[in-house]
């Protein structure tokens, strides 16, 4: 059976045997992964909107959107969003940030682009 | 942003034997493991997708939840993937131990139905670990 083929119920474990480690996952090394950078980029907006003691409703309102869309808007990597959304849910967030803020942050982020390029 | 201090991390012999099994698919593995990392980060503050605190059927309530890859965002990209880390946390989340590692896209029980025999195992599990390891500020145990 292969590891995709696993369930929890076709394990023959007991919790009765069962045993504890500690060193499983290198938590540096994850940290340092795309799939981190991804998981804090599904985190941010939600969080930030959290700082801000606004409920998705209230930014739904703010953005003249329903809530549903609020809601997958904070699920996705705002790696991946378009600028325009992102701009728009900071914004009904309270966070005044403008097109020129990600130009400064892109070409602040050039010089280590090229170099990864190379 | 990131909790004070990272929490005493703990695996099943289930969970980890599970996860060295899934080192062939790089993609779920490196998943998985930025979830933990994460939840070790950010505890109760964890809002991403990638973990869910609260498994209702759980006897640890509030104090249990789950990792998840993949992540609903990238799901249409892992057709039949859906992997699912159950954990229980202690009351002030110093430690975090990592029991059932499953998933529920495929096998025998799919969807609830891994979760109706997953989580009393993650549970019993999770006593057994604070029973053994002598974890203090442990939840409560709601039958």
């Amino acid at each position: 059976m292969s590891a995709h083929q696993e369930s929890a119920t076709s394990e023959q474990e007991t919790a009765e045997a069962d045993d504890f480690v500690e060193d499983l996952v290198d938590l540096d090394a994850a940290r340092r992964s795309p799939a981190y950078r991804a998981v804090l980029g599904r985190h941010l907006l939600a969080s930030l909107r959290l700082d801000a003691g606004l409920t998705q409703q209230e930014v739904a309102d703010r953005r003249g959107v329903s809530q549903g869309a609020v809601r997958q808007a904070e699920t996705r990597d705002i790696a991946k969003m378009q600028v325009g959304l992102l701009l728009e849910q900071m914004r009904a967030i309270g966070h005044d940030v403008d097109v020129e803020w990600f130009i400064e942050v892109l070409a602040a982020n050039a010089p280590a682009r090229a170099a990864q390029a190379n | 942003m990131t909790a004070a201090r990272t929490p005493r991390l703990i695996y099943s012999g289930a969970f980890r034997d599970t996860f060295q099994r899934l080192q062939s698919d790089p993609q779920a593995v490196a998943g998985l493991s930025a979830a933990m990392t994460y939840l070790a980060d950010f505890g109760r503050s964890a809002v991403s997708p990638d973990v869910q605190w609260h498994l209702q059927t759980s006897a640890y309530g509030s104090h249990a939840g789950e990792v998840r890859w993949p992540n609903p965002e990238d799901q249409h990209d892992h057709p039949g993937q859906a992997w699912r880390g159950l954990f229980v946390a202690a009351v002030d989340t110093s430690w975090i131990i990592f029991t059932v590692l499953g998933n529920k896209a495929i096998g025998p029980a799919r969807g609830n139905d891994w979760y109706r025999s997953a989580v009393p195992r993650s549970d019993d599990i999770a006593a057994q670990a604070i029973e053994m390891l002598g974890l203090t500020a442990h939840p409560s145990r709601h039958e």
